[in-house]
Order: C-alpha cells, then sequence, then structure tokens
C-alpha cells in the first residue's frame, strides 16, 4: 500500500515536472540574463513569415557590339569606344526585353520555370503569382539561410552559350543539354590541392556532335593530345581521370586560364551573358561530357561546401529552362506573418480553456481517477511539445491543428479507458481500448506516415505532429496513465477491478 | 431509420448545390493577402504596435485588411487590401502621423498591386499526399474488412472523402468564409475526421457480423 503511494507520488511528480519543463521551459543565467535551454520552435512561413520578392520585367536597355557582318561580338565589354571603331564594330543600344517577348504566353512560362527553379533548389514551401499584364512574378520564400542565394538564382534567364570569340557566332546553348551535375574530386595536376568541385554537363545527341566539332575546331594545336591524359599541359587546360562511384570516366576539364589559339581562336562560355570562361581545347571531346572547375581547389570544408553550392545551383539553373523574360529584382524583404506573437497567445489560450473545461468535466465525472487523467493528459500535450521542438518538426498552422487533435484524441482514448474500467478489470480494459483506438486510427497512422515525406510544409507539418501524436499516445500512456489508474485503485476503491 | 439517411443526404445535397452555385456565381472569399489586392508599406522608423496599426487599417480600409512587420525590427509595416485608393492612403498615413508623430508623407508612399494567388496552386500540393495516402489506406481497409465487401469499401471510401471534402468547400462558399490560412488545416482536418469516421463505421459493421457468426 504504502509502496504503490509512493509510485502513485513519483509518476505525477514526474509528469508535473514534464509539464514545467514543457510550457515554461528550463532558464539558466547566461551573462546577467534568464535564459531558456529548452530548444526553440521551428516555426513554418504562416507563422513566422516570409521573405517577398518581387521581380520585375526589365524594361532596361543592354548595349551590344557588332562586327561588320552584322553578329554580336561577344567579347566586347573590354573594348573601348576607339577600339570599336578601329575595328569597325558598331555599337548598338537594344531593350533587354524586346516588345515580342513580352506576352502572357512567356509570363506564364517565366511563372512555371520559377516554380520548377525553386523546386529543385529545395525551398518546401513556396508561392508564386503572376500578374498576367505587367508580367511581374511576386514569390514567397521560407527565410532561412540560403534565401539570399536562392533569390540571386531567381532573376538569372539560365541562358547557357557557347560561342566563338572572333566571329561572336553561338555554337551550343541550352537545347544541346542533357544532363548538369556536380562532382567532387582531387585535380590530376595537382592531387595535393585538395578537392576541386566540377560542373559536369552531359550534352544531348546532338550536342555531343556540336563539341566533338568545337573541340576539333577549337583545339590548341600547340599541345599533344594523344598524351594529354597522363601529362600536364599547360596553363591548366588538363585531361582529368574522374572517378565518380567507382566508374573512371575520362572527361576533359577546362579552366579560365586557356591560352588562345592562332588558328580559331577561343570559344567563351557564357551563363547568363556572364562569361564563366574563356577556352580552347586540349583534346576532341567525343563523349559529350564537359567539365567545368568551380573555384580554386581546397582543403577547406567551408570553401569546398561553398563551391558545391554555388555549382548547385548552377546545375539547377541548367538543368531548368531559359526564361523568356529577363527580370529584375523589384523588391525583396522579409514580411512577418499576420499571425503575430499576441494572436498566437490568445488562440492558446482559447484552446486551452477549451481542453481545460473538458478535463474539468472528466474531474467531475470520475473524480480522482478523472483527475489523475486529467494531468496525464496535460503532460502528453506539454511532451508532445518537447518532442516537436526536438524532432525538428516544423510547426505551421497546420501542425498546430494536429497538436490540438492529437490533444483531442487521448482525452477520447483515456476516457474510453476509464469507461471500460467501470466494467473489465485494468488489464482488460487497457488492453481492449489499446485495440479499439488504434485500429480506427490505423487510417491516419498511414496518412501521417505518408504526409512526413510529403516536401510541403503545411501537410508535412501535420503529419509529423500526428505521427508524433501517435507515438506518444502509445507509449506515453503505457508508461504514464495506466500506472496511474492501476495504482489509483487502492484509493478510491474500485469495485470491479482485478476480476 | 431509411427516412433518417433520405434526410441526412438531402441536406448535404442542398448545401454542395447552394455551395456549386455560390462558387460559380460569387467565387471564394480569399483573404487579402491570397487575392489581387494592393499593398503599401510605411517606413515609421519607430517601434509600433501591430494591433493598433491594425485598428487604424480597419478604420479606413475595412475588416478585410492585413497588416504585417516588414523585416524583423519592427519600425516598419506592409498593409494589404484589395483596394486602396489615393485618398484613403492619405487618411491612413494622417492617421499614422498623428499616433506616432512621424512626418510620413502619401505622396511618398507608392501602392503596389499584388496578384492573386490561385486556388489551385495552394491545392495542387495536395494532390500527391492525398493519391497516396489514400491508396494505401485504401489497401489496409478492404484487406482489413474484405467480409464487408471490396467493391462496397473501396466505393464508399472514396465517396466519403470526396463528399466530405466538397461540403466542406461548400460551406466555405456559402458562409463566405475567408480561404487563406486556415483553409488548408480545415481540409486536413476534415480529411482525417472522415477516415475515423469510415473506419469505425466499418468496424462496427464487422463486429455485427462476427456477432452474427456466433449466433448462428
Amino acid at each position: 500500500m504504502k509502496g504503490s503511494k509512493i509510485k502513485l507520488t513519483t509518476i505525477i511528480l514526474a509528469i508535473i515536472l514534464i509539464i514545467m519543463v514543457g510550457f515554461l521551459g528550463i532558464y539558466t543565467q547566461v551573462q546577467n540574463r534568464m535564459e531558456n535551454q529548452v530548444k526553440s520552435y521551428t516555426l513554418s512561413q504562416n507563422l513566422k513569415g516570409a521573405r517577398v520578392v518581387e521581380l520585375k520585367v526589365s524594361d532596361e536597355q543592354k548595349e551590344i557590339v557588332k562586327n561588320s557582318e552584322g553578329n554580336e561580338v561577344s567579347d566586347a565589354s573590354s573594348l573601348t569606344d576607339d577600339e570599336i571603331s578601329q575595328k569597325g564594330y558598331t555599337k548598338e543600344s537594344v531593350p533587354e526585353n524586346p516588345d515580342e517577348v513580352k506576352t502572357k504566353e512567356n509570363y506564364i512560362k517565366s511563372k512555371e520555370i520559377t516554380e520548377d527553379r525553386l523546386k529543385e533548389l529545395g525551398e518546401d514551401e513556396y508561392y508564386v503569382r503572376l500578374n498576367e499584364e505587367t508580367g511581374s512574378l511576386y514569390v514567397e520564400l521560407s527565410e532561412d539561410t540560403g534565401t539570399d542565394d536562392v533569390v540571386t538564382n531567381l532573376s538569372s534567364t539560365s541562358k547557357f552559350t557557347v560561342t566563338s570569340e572572333l566571329t561572336g557566332e553561338e555554337l551550343m546553348n541550352n537545347d544541346d543539354i542533357q544532363e548538369v551535375s556536380v562532382l567532387t574530386g582531387s585535380p590530376s595536376n595537382s592531387p595535393t590541392a585538395g578537392t576541386a568541385v566540377y560542373l559536369s554537363i552531359q550534352f544531348n545527341k546532338e550536342g555531343t556532335k556540336k563539341l566533338e566539332e568545337i573541340s576539333t575546331k577549337y583545339r590548341d594545336a600547340t599541345k599533344d593530345t594523344e598524351s594529354s591524359s597522363d601529362s600536364e599541359t599547360s596553363e591548366g587546360n588538363t585531361t582529368e581521370e574522374n572517378t565518380t562511384e567507382g566508374n573512371t570516366t575520362e572527361t576533359t576539364t577546362v579552366d579560365e586560364s586557356g591560352e588562345q589559339s592562332e588558328t580559331a581562336g577561343n570559344v567563351i562560355l557564357k551563363i547568363d551573358d556572364e562569361q564563366l570562361m574563356t577556352t580552347t581545347f586540349d583534346q576532341v571531346i567525343r563523349n559529350g561530357l564537359l567539365q567545368l572547375v568551380f573555384g580554386q581547389a581546397s582543403t577547406d570544408n567551408d570553401v569546398i561546401q561553398g563551391n558545391i553550392e554555388k555549382a548547385q545551383a548552377t546545375a539547377t539553373l541548367l538543368r531548368n529552362k531559359v526564361m523568356p523574360i529577363k527580370y529584375t529584382v523589384e523588391e525583396n524583404k522579409f514580411i512577418q506573418s499576420e499571425l503575430t506573437k499576441e494572436n498566437l497567445q490568445q488562440l492558446a489560450i482559447v484552446v486551452g480553456a477549451v481542453i481545460g473545461v473538458i478535463l474539468l468535466a472528466i474531474v467531475i465525472k470520475f473524480k480522482l481517477k478523472g483527475l489523475l487523467i486529467a494531468i496525464s493528459n496535460v503532460g502528453l500535450i506539454a511532451l508532445l511539445l518537447l518532442l516537436v521542438r526536438y524532432a525538428n518538426v516544423m510547426i505551421s498552422f497546420e501542425g498546430l491543428v494536429a497538436l490540438v487533435v492529437v490533444a483531442a484524441l487521448n482525452i477520447a482514448f483515456t476516457v474510453k479507458m476509464l469507461c471500460l474500467k467501470e466494467k473489465l478489470s485494468a488489464k482488460e480494459a487497457i488492453k481492449e481500448t489499446y485495440k479499439k483506438f488504434f485500429i480506427i486510427t490505423l487510417p491516419v497512422i498511414i496518412m501521417s506516415i505518408v504526409f512526413i515525406f510529403i516536401k510541403w510544409v503545411p501537410v508535412a507539418s501535420f503529419g509529423a505532429v500526428m505521427f508524433w501524436g501517435f507515438i506518444l499516445i502509445a507509449i506515453y500512456n503505457l508508461i504514464f496513465t495506466t500506472p496511474l489508474l492501476i495504482l489509483s485503485e487502492g484509493k478510491s476503491g474500485g469495485v470491479n477491478n482485478e476480476k | 431509420m431509411k427516412n433518417k439517411k433520405v434526410i441526412i443526404a438531402a441536406i448535404l445535397g442542398i448545401i454542395l448545390i447552394a455551395g456549386i452555385v455560390m462558387a460559380v456565381v460569387k467565387g471564394f472569399n480569399f483573404e487579402s493577402i491570397y487575392t489581387n489586392a494592393q499593398e503599401i508599406e510605411l517606413r515609421l522608423n519607430k517601434e509600433f504596435n501591430i494591433n493598433d496599426v491594425q485598428k487604424i487599417a480597419q478604420e479606413v480600409f475595412g475588416k478585410d485588411v492585413s497588416v504585417r512587420a516588414v523585416e524583423l525590427y519592427n519600425d516598419a509595416i506592409s498593409v494589404t487590401s484589395k483596394q486602396i485608393s489615393d485618398e484613403k492612403k492619405e487618411e491612413f498615413v494622417t492617421k499614422i502621423n498623428e499616433k506616432y508623430g512621424s512626418e510620413l508623407k502619401a505622396e511618398n508612399t507608392e501602392i503596389h498591386t499584388i496578384p492573386n494567388l490561385h486556388l489551385k496552386d495552394l491545392l495542387k500540393n495536395l494532390i500527391l499526399p492525398f493519391v497516396i495516402s489514400t491508396s494505401l489506406i485504401l489497401i489496409y481497409q478492404i484487406l482489413k474488412y474484405f467480409r464487408l465487401g471490396f467493391g462496397k469499401v473501396l466505393l464508399k471510401t472514396i465517396l466519403a472523402l470526396a463528399i466530405a471534402e466538397a461540403e466542406l468547400m461548400s460551406l466555405i462558399a456559402i458562409t463566405r468564409f475567408p480561404v487563406g490560412t486556415t483553409t488548408i488545416a480545415l481540409i486536413l482536418f476534415t480529411y482525417m475526421f472522415t477516415l475515423i469516421g469510415i473506419t469505425s463505421k466499418y468496424e462496427q459493421e464487422l463486429q455485427e457480423i462476427k456477432a452474427q457468426d456466433e449466433e448462428d
């Protein structure tokens, strides 16, 4: 009898401790102020706020330089006006977006491409709105450390071109690309330099043919092509032996310091009208695979990671279609959620009051056992609040609704247990409650497991909270609620128990 | 019993038809941040109370107005409403100046147009999770309640889920309940609640069959 009293008190104290930590936290003094040591909630866009970016159809003019044949000269940015006139070139000012591209069709296409990019960039909650009259895009994104990089990529057209430096002729473009990936490896010309990051572009059938022709025409005649895989050639144009997942593939790597061939000149690789490199080829590329070095090889993990992220972003841009419209970032700001902290507190008070009334009714109906059940229910909510924080569940408004649903389900579970206990023994009542509850809620458990794997935050948050809620209902009630009921037998003088 | 079912079906049918009519004729009542709206941004450069600004905004623009703080320092506000005229903008700026002693000028405050967020853009994110989870749940229910009939379980579950969601959307359309922040939560809740309801109904029917078997 005394032992059961101690057990009962211990369980109640443990639940009270959970309640205090879950609702209030653990405060310690940090530099003259009290700081909660319990992990904060990870809030989603509809509770925290969102980065809002407005992309406007660019109405700017760009200057282009044309040669005597009327072709655009690709590498004219460094030429002075005198040099332009000496070479017989002409300078023209043209709009970034000519009238013929400013169509509703292109606006819709731009919206779809933006959505595809955001998806590929790993954004888990984004909304893109289109003003069909002006073509402006209004993008809402989750705010985190990578948001600025994502925003930078949004206004890019992702136009990839390989052009001849001498004639300005476009030799290859996005249509020739089949797949773009990011690889890491040690540069063969300097294996001790650390890890280099490569943007690997696999061209399609047509592109492979073009690359072979280009690499033949724009080959650096001063280099010995046949032995290039073993020898270090000048200025960093090397043939690499890259091993990826156990497969050794011979590919050509070029970097920014290629020497100018005396025959056909250099080729210029551009992304989004920005020159990536000017180069020649060491050897004829027949496998349609081009690997571009991204940044310098390094042994510093942060540097490597930074290079990987930049290369990944470029790969994402190249994987998607070219934006038919050139956009400029008009607005870029963080807007807090409409649901303020005070709104959420008010909501919590209302929900808490409703749950409180229900628990009070249980106490009135079931007396001591009702009181124990009420304490146990509050403990479960507190433990769930802790669990979602440490399980890194992103809490959205939908997640909050799931929290309330779990609380309601647990009340139903424990009341069912109490009701059955009036008719059956404690063990039988517990067994029967578990059986009935989980048979009926199994479809919802299946639903919550599926939802966890969905990338869209509102659904994932709802699923994750429900999932952890079900786990807690199963385990917590076994550890806390059922012993409470069994130990309270003697106190309340139950008659139908342990038959 | 049969009469009760007919009455329930009739009520559901009326709600559904009324909802469809309302949605077609008047559309849904989107929250201002989800519809074609206009926005002004004021940089007060001093801290403000969002509830006070909200009150002023509601006085000027009416009930359907959204006030949100811009950036983290609580010194700038974004006000979004379905329609912001120059007069209303001036009135709002004047009231804000009176309240916070600022010297903002209405002519320096630009009215931005925010395009609407299509309902389909919001709902398309639900298709994949609903299709996968409903398929798995159907497999479970068909296996567990095969004694109730394969076709019956399959049809009943799909119909129950479809009707429940359609009724929800109809009620939203009829009551002019704002579509926005709470809509997805309501859809998910209805889906979950219907699943629990239909499963407990199957369980009850299965128990009745088992009891009948025992009697026989």
